[in-house]
């Protein structure tokens, strides 16, 4: 792996010469080179166009203006939102190869470009950004590098293990219940979820319309807020996408947590099977936001069980709305757990589906009370550390472990950290979730938390004997 | 936090909404469905399945009708539906 684990410390390497953008764009090939047949990563990489980007980011920085955000950085893209290189997939045999062609960069992945970032190609999903794998299609399985025997999570899953494994220092994902938490806190990275609407999805392949985020996954908080700065604000390309004011992620970020309230649900009762390393791990970590100048209260998330269904019956029923027609037409063609996931919306009725974004309507005013007495709230991101890829359970069990979907269906910004690691070493996550477009309160508290961790800065046991010139 | 832009309408906040409407166990027991009724919602959503499917489907549907049991039993009073589902917050 190279030197540079996080973003951050690659672009002060870069700014001080002590490495090229050309160097740093090859060692995070050469790892993938190294691991991505185990891990499955990438779905398509485009060497020669990102090592001629990271020739002019380096001559951008000897020329002494980098003015680039991300000048000279390995990036990756979830392979649901469009490139100008390659082909758009969505991991299915049914995307027409088309769609991405006609859109070339989607507007996230222009603004990464804009801002210097090395688009170093298109990574693994789970089809459509929704189930689990399928080994009896023709695409790669995502395999955890904390242990290959593991499933990386999803469905922004070959970010989550690209990062881990240095094969990109950053990249996208998209979330829907969890698909940027859920990988990231598997692989024992950061991820965002931003408030619906503050980053524009235009270009990126729907799942579920009113549920779907863009966003970024790095090693650390700091990356995340790195990556935010340049992703966030509205654009009129997306109906979805929200007018209101971007701030500087970075400069929020104080490492200071005095003043602030934070509530904690460690929402023990919503799944039986809870590891038994994530209460000690909460634990530690309520000590260390304390320490850093936090008041910790005990809160309950209002609505909880209601909201997550919401969640559930407008992700199914927004993508059937969408697939319905290939359905018909190539049901063999979809993966299985596509099949079984949004096939099942047939059971919902019109009401059902008004009823689920009236259940939203009110959640987000119970949870705007709640927020009215604290300034986040933390949770564990999920009641288990992964699952083996022989063991994926039902798609209910999932969902009732992993304790994401909740924030789709009221919208608010979740960040999730590692903060530790399970009997057999798999990472642990805290979730920590803010007001509606209060990203910086939620990226300080991640950013304070690193300050004084460094389960962020772990690496997998199979990357220690990977060496990069 | 960023200070919200004003939405068109009237706000949902000034919408008499339940605040925390009454959250018990739904009474009485999901409704799960049988193969019958599963195959005649097929046939509604033009999905030509095979009966092996068909059995898969059911069982995840069954999966999730706890869920939507305890969504339907909820008394919302006269709370609109998030319609459109607005990123400008209320």
């Amino acid at each position: 792996m190279s030197d540079y684990l996080t973003i951050s410390d690659a672009l002060d390497a870069l700014r001080d010469n002590k490495i090229t953008a050309t160097e740093l764009v090859q060692d995070a090939f050469a790892a993938a080179d190294a691991v991505d047949s185990e891990l499955g990563i990438y779905l398509a990489r485009f060497d020669e166009q990102a090592l001629a980007a990271a020739a002019e980011a380096d001559r951008i920085y000897a020329a002494g203006d980098p003015a680039g955000a991300l000048l000279g950085i390995p990036l990756g893209i979830k392979d649901i939102i469009s490139t100008l290189e390659g082909e758009t997939t969505a991991q299915s045999l049914v995307l027409d190869r088309e769609w991405g062609a006609a859109i070339g960069d989607a507007v996230v992945t222009a603004r990464l470009r804009a801002a210097g970032g090395v688009i170093t190609g298109k990574l693994t999903t789970m089809e459509y950004a929704t189930g689990v794998p399928d080994p009896t299609k023709p695409f790669p399985i995502p395999k955890n590098p904390w242990n290959t025997d593991y499933w990386t999570g999803g469905s922004s899953s070959g970010t989550g293990s690209g990062v881990a494994s240095g094969a990109i220092l950053g990249g996208l994902g998209t979330d829907t219940g969890g698909s940027i938490r859920i990988p990231a806190a598997f692989c024992g990275i950061s991820g965002l979820k931003a408030t619906f609407g503050r980053v524009p999805k235009s270009g990126c392949v729907p799942l579920g319309y009113s549920l779907d985020n863009i966003g970024p996954m790095a090693r650390s908080a700091r990356d995340c807020a790195l990556m935010l700065n340049v992703l966030a604000g509205y654009d009129a390309s997306d109906p979805c996408a929200a007018e209101q004011p971007v701030e500087d992620y970075v400069a929020g970020l104080t490492g200071d947590l005095s003043g602030l309230t934070i509530g904690l649900d460690r929402l023990a009762l919503v799944y039986a099977d809870r590891d038994p390393a994530i209460d000690p791990a909460i634990d530690a970590a309520v000590k260390a936001l304390t320490a850093l100048g936090a008041k910790v209260v005990d809160v309950t998330l209002p609505l909880w069980d209601e909201l997550s269904a919401a969640t559930r019956i407008t992700s199914r029923s927004e993508a059937f709305a969408y697939h319905a027609p290939d359905l018909q037409s190539r049901w063999d063609d979809y993966f299985e757990a596509t099949r079984q996931g949004v096939g099942a919306a047939v059971a919902f009725s019109g009401a059902d589906y008004v009823q689920a974004q009236r259940v939203r309507r009110v959640g987000q005013k119970a949870l705007a009370a709640l927020f009215e007495t604290v300034d986040l709230v933390i949770t564990p991101t999920s009641s288990v550390a992964g699952w083996s890829l022989d063991e994926l359970g039902s798609m209910t069990e999932r969902f009732l472990a992993m304790h994401t979907g909740y924030f789709n269906a009221v919208g608010n910004p979740a960040l999730v950290v590692p903060m530790g690691f399970n009997d057999i070493g798999l990472p642990l996550s805290l979730q920590v979730v803010g007001r509606p477009f209060d990203e910086t309160t939620v990226l300080r508290a991640g950013d304070a938390f690193q300050r004084v961790s460094d389960f962020h800065l772990a690496v997998p046991p199979m990357m220690s004997s990977v060496a990069v010139a | 936090m960023s200070q919200l832009l004003p939405t068109d309408g009237p706000a949902a906040a000034e919408i008499d909404l339940p605040l925390s409407p009454e959250v018990t166990e739904p009474p009485g027991a999901p409704q799960l469905y049988d193969a019958g009724t599963l195959a005649a919602l097929l046939r509604v959503a033009d999905l030509t399945l095979t009966d092996e499917w068909q059995q898969k489907l059911l069982a995840t549907v069954n999966d999730l009708e706890p869920a939507l049991h305890r969504l339907r039993a909820l008394d919302l009073g006269e709370t609109p539906p998030a319609t459109a589902f607005d990123a400008r917050w209320f």
